[in-house]
């Protein structure tokens, strides 16, 4: 008999879970989530926001 | 040809080849986050931490926090997009709320000491980035009929 499950303290129906196939680069998949996060924050700066942002770390929007 | 240990090895350019050490962080800090679970008896208990700031996975540990654990039981860690924030779902046929996708496990079948309460520890030869909306998963699959305490710690810079 299947084990009953708890999540987060509370009893559920378990979920179906997929593994990521190997085939799947979901660590790229991240960079580029972050990359937009990034683009997103940078496009409501000023000129002025850009350039103080690309001295003091030292990257030009884009990791 | 021969050798000369005493030099470092360089690259094509001539520059020095060395590899990056955790002495080094990046300009990141270290943060140690800690969760206080209560596992179920004879059930298999998920715990689902929200991430909620981008950050580099390195480690954890866990701890065992009160004498109920018994042979058998174990622990595991992993990281799971649950609502597609990675944009992954379309493409493997899944659906929110129905599927939940495991990106990757770092921490499978850990079978508790239930003689040892010192603290279990995992740490990566590398960290590993995630971002805000995937979930850190605990899981502590338990055999016994009395309700375990641990406590699950994580280390990430960011």
């Amino acid at each position: 008999m299947a084990k009953d499950l708890y999540i987060n303290g509370e009893k559920k129906t378990p979920k179906n879970k997929v593994k990521c196939p190997g085939w799947c680069d979901w660590e790229a998949e991240v960079k580029r989530v972050i990359n937009e996060k990034d683009q997103e924050m940078v496009n409501g700066l000023t000129e002025e926001q850009k350039k103080k942002l690309k001295k003091n770390r030292g990257v030009d929007f884009k990791r | 040809m021969s050798v000369n240990l005493n030099k470092p090895p360089k690259n094509d350019s001539g520059a020095p080849i060395s590899a990056p050490t955790f002495e080094d962080t990046d300009g990141l800090a270290p943060q140690w986050e800690g969760h206080l679970y209560t596992a179920v008896a004879g059930a298999t208990n998920i715990f689902d931490e929200l991430v909620t700031t981008e950050k580099r996975l390195r480690g954890g540990w866990y701890e065992l926090l009160n004498d109920k654990a018994v042979v058998g039981d174990k622990v595991e860690f992993s990281v799971v997009d649950k609502n597609d924030v990675l944009g992954l779902f379309a493409l493997l046929g899944l659906t929110v709320g129905v599927d939940v996708l495991e990106l990757r496990k770092y921490v499978a079948n850990e079978y508790v000491n239930p003689n040892n309460m010192t603290r279990q520890s995992f740490i990566g030869n590398s960290a590993f980035l995630v971002v805000a909306g995937l979930y850190m998963r605990s899981i502590y699959d338990s055999e016994g009929t009395e309700n375990v305490v641990f406590k699950a710690n994580t280390l990430a810079y960011e």
